[in-house]
């Protein structure tokens, strides 16, 4: 055998740090930040301080008042009983823990409610991820049938409008003529929406530092979390999918399994029925795993009722994985983790029409 | 005490030409950067990728959002992340001594460089127009990137490869990064029913070939359009070529597979028990023949480990191993006239499907350390030492080749080359002779000569010139040692012996 003559080292009048200065030195710290293996807590994404804020959509308080207001107000479903909140319970975990949701005259949907909370991180909105914006996002259940049930969003906007306050509050979030449109209510529901964080979860603590945020089964069950593959989809810090230009669908169910036929896992073709595309079929938005404790039960269908369940059909629908109970229970107890911080919020007072009623008995 | 026969020794003097050529050049090339040309400066980066043959598929504008951050695909691709993570192809972008490299032709040619060296060594920072310019980065200045950009030859780089643009090259060869990119949802590789939850998926024959590589492992200069680096042209002639062993069948497995493959001339896998076989991704239910390596060694020794970047070591280690596999070293002593001896070094490329050296073959270096000693222990040749400098006389024999520009200057840098006017690179499966001139003293009643063929991936010089005054030593890897005793009959006295690793 050879031998490897001079070793690379530095020359000795020259420290390795002056060798690293100036682009080295950048350079290596890119390399650093690069190491994804489990590089301990520090190598894990914290949830941003702020999501993105659409340029033609600035954050004001009066608009996110507003859209608060919208959001709670439930007179601008046809029977004046579902709000947003209804189906996406701010009270709760930003969504309704049914199956699917029920909206005006105990009609059902055909998915389960995605949460709320933290919704302004995806890059796309709806499970086949068919609209790009919370403010394209805000206008379909107002008209869905089996949501809020409006005719059309002119019919809704008119109830707005026949309700003197939102008249007044449209003109202080939006200013100039005829603000009170279609599209300023998208967007001060949107820009609510955007104040809907759950920041601080033990989760965001743990990877901040503080070693005991997080207890050793949970840090156990990231590990097992990441060690899996679980994470390649449900990305760091928002535990959803990637933040692509057009957004980012995956197959569900990637595997056949016994759960396939049991939770009627393919009866609903995803993206498909958006694109028509054979590519598209079974593809989902990877939604937030964020807060995913309090929004059983789970998939796009509602079938399956526990956390632990949807843990196991995971593993083995999407990474062939069969799980002990063990298992199951680290990366259940790892996702409780996920539960972050709720914002107080307080129920707004809607402003009233005085003497008349805008619902149709 | 040297001798040599002097038609080894025109190609060593003729480097040193280059090298100071290309010092004094540099020297001028440092000028002040508001007069440093860069015309793309002034406007800004551009997304154009001429004169390089990169192509973006369709009509579509490329941000670098359009590409996977190669941690995204470690996630299910934790083995091929991770060899990748400790290769040249992570660091295309980031090298220094590149980067260097590139600084200077940048200002030489008013900027052209940008996307003649970026095309292979960042498609992404060109498809994306994301190159900057930064004068004040190390000796000559350097380049700045989008963070995706940075990651080199990532793996949406070649994953994001749709097809090959060779047919629009002046030649209709492959090189000067002759790929097109469609970077998105599609993933294009080698697997026929590749099915993924997470992207889509495309065959892709080229992933298999050795064309995909030789996209950016065959340079021509883009204006005079001499060749290089023609590491896929030395394949496509070789028997390697010719049996249709593609690159991916010795670099992209580990060493002891290569070997079998050299040894045999047989495709990696029907290499009996490579062991190469599993599954491709994480949850995935397809065994695969092959999951291919993705760490890329060649004979790179110097910059992942001086940077240190996760698996630089095995990366490394793996790059001393395949070096002290590629050659085979004999020799024989023959008796000249006026008692004047011939010692002949033969070294043969025995398991390099391309030339030894190859790509930079001006700068690489790969040379005989000779030293004989007689029975008194008279050191009579001595040649290929490494100086203080690290660096060996001109004396030696070097296996490279010999750079001139257009007007027969020696130079170095490849945007002034224009032709070799030496040729001493090793063929595959080829030999070429080290010859040495000697006398014995009288008296002497056997000798013993010892030989060893070393490397180093650049000259020191070159190293020197482009990150200052032996910031790095460059690392020198023995490759084979071969040492062999003869009487003064010149009969071998002692079976020959491989020299043990001190």
């Amino acid at each position: 055998m050879g031998k490897t003559l001079g070793p690379f080292v530095p020359a000795p009048e020259t420290a390795t740090g002056a060798f690293f200065e100036g682009m080295m030195k950048r350079t290596l710290l890119v390399l650093i930040c690069t190491i994804s293996c489990f590089g301990g807590a520090r190598a894990w994404e914290t949830l941003a301080v702020s999501p993105p804020i659409p340029q033609d959509n600035p954050q004001t308080a009066d608009k996110i008042e507003l859209g608060k207001q919208l959001f709670f107000d439930p007179r601008f479903s046809s029977t004046g009983t579902v709000s947003c909140n209804s189906c996406h319970n701010l009270m709760l975990g930003g969504d309704d823990n049914r199956p699917t949701s029920m909206g005006v005259h105990g009609r059902t949907g055909p998915r389960n409610a995605p949460t709320v909370w933290n919704a302004a991180f995806h890059i796309t909105q709806f499970w086949d991820g068919r609209v790009a914006s919370l403010e394209e996002q805000a206008k379909g259940p107002v008209v869905a049938q089996p949501e809020m049930g409006m005719d059309n969003l002119d019919v809704a906007i008119a109830r707005v409008r026949a309700i003197p306050g939102y008249r007044d509050a449209f003109a202080r979030a939006f200013g100039g003529e005829n603000p009170l449109n279609v599209d300023n209510a998208a967007k001060a529901v949107a820009a609510f929406e955007r104040t809907l964080v759950t920041w601080n979860s033990p989760y965001d603590r743990w990877a901040r530092g503080e070693i005991d945020a997080m207890t050793p089964q949970q840090v156990r069950g990231l590990k097992r979390f990441d060690q899996l593959g679980c994470s390649g989809c449900h990305q760091p810090p928002m535990f959803a999918g990637p933040r692509k230009p057009g957004g980012h669908f995956a197959v569900f169910p990637f595997h056949d399994g016994p759960f396939v036929g049991q939770y009627r896992l393919k009866d609903d073709v995803g993206r498909y029925a958006v694109t028509g595309r054979e590519s598209d079929r079974h593809k989902y938005k990877v939604p937030t795993l964020r807060n995913v404790a309090l929004s059983a039960p789970y998939f796009h269908n509602g079938a399956v009722p526990s956390l632990g369940e949807a843990v196991r059909v995971m593993a083995l629908a999407q990474l062939n994985a069969g799980l002990d109970e063990r298992e199951v229970a680290d990366i259940v107890a790892f996702l409780r983790a996920l539960t972050g911080e709720f914002p107080d919020i307080t129920l707004p007072r809607l402003p009233a029409t005085e003497g008349i009623s805008l619902i149709e008995p | 005490m040297k001798s040599t026969l002097r038609n080894r020794m025109m190609l060593v003097i003729g480097l040193f030409g280059g090298l100071a050529a290309s010092l004094m050049y540099s020297a001028g090339a440092d000028t002040p950067l508001e007069t440093a040309p860069t015309k793309i400066v002034a406007d800004g980066p551009t997304a154009a990728c001429k004169p390089s043959n990169l192509a973006i598929k369709g009509d579509r504008k490329l941000t670098p959002e359009d590409f996977e951050e190669p941690k995204a695909c470690a996630k299910c691709h934790e083995r091929q992340f991770k060899g990748w993570q400790g290769s040249m192809h992570s660091l295309a972008f980031k090298d220094p001594v590149f980067q260097a490299e590139w600084a200077l032709a940048f200002k030489a040619t008013e900027g052209k460089a940008l996307n003649d060296c970026g095309g292979c060594h960042s498609p992404i920072g060109v498809t994306t127009g994301t190159i900057k310019f930064d004068p004040n980065m190390g000796l000559h200045g350097g380049f700045t990137t989008s963070k995706q950009a940075e990651h080199g030859v990532s793996c949406d780089v070649c994953h994001s490869v749709s097809a090959s643009t060779a047919k629009t090259t002046f030649n209709g060869q492959p090189g000067n990064a002759s790929i097109e990119l469609n970077p998105g949802e599609t993933k294009y590789g080698p697997f026929k029913d590749a099915k993924s939850g997470y992207h889509e998926t495309e065959y892709s024959e080229l992933h298999t070939k050795a064309e995909f590589c030789g996209s950016c492992h065959n340079i021509f200069h883009s204006e005079n359009q001499f060749p290089i680096e023609h590491t896929y042209d030395e394949w496509k002639t070789s028997a390697y070529g010719q049996a249709d062993i593609p690159c991916q069948d010795c670099h992209m497995v580990p060493v002891d597979v290569a070997i079998q493959v050299a040894d045999r001339m047989v495709r990696a896998k029907d290499v009996p028990n490579h062991g190469l076989g599993g599954i491709a991704a994480k949850g995935s239910k397809k065994e695969r023949a092959i999951v291919h390596d993705h760490g890329f060694v060649g004979g790179n020794t110097v910059i992942a480990a001086a940077l240190g970047v996760p698996g630089a070591e095995a990366n490394k280690a793996e790059a001393i191993k395949r070096l002290q596999n590629a050659a085979d070293m004999d020799m024989d002593v023959r008796k000249g006239k006026g008692g004047v001896h011939e010692l002949r070094i033969k070294v043969t490329n025995v398991r390099a499907g391309h030339h030894l050296p190859t790509s930079l073959t001006f700068i690489r270096r790969i040379w005989l350390d000779v030293t004989i000693t007689d029975d008194q222990g008279n050191v009579i040749l001595r040649s290929g030492e490494l100086d203080a400098h690290n660096r060996v006389d001109e004396d030696t024999v070097i296996f490279g080749n010999h750079s001139v520009d257009k007007d027969g200057k020696p130079t170095v840098n490849p945007w002034e080359i224009a032709r070799f006017d030496q040729l001493n690179t090793i063929p595959p499966k080829g030999f070429r002779y080290g010859k040495y001139a000697f006398q014995l003293p009288d008296g002497a009643k056997s000798f013993k000569v010892e030989a060893k063929l070393n490397y180093q991936s650049y000259d020191q010089k070159v190293a020197d010139k482009l990150l200052g005054d032996k910031k790095i030593m460059v690392p020198t890897v023995e490759m084979k040692a071969l040492s062999r005793t003869y009487d003064a009959n010149l009969k071998v006295a002692e079976l020959p012996q491989k020299v043990v690793a001190r």
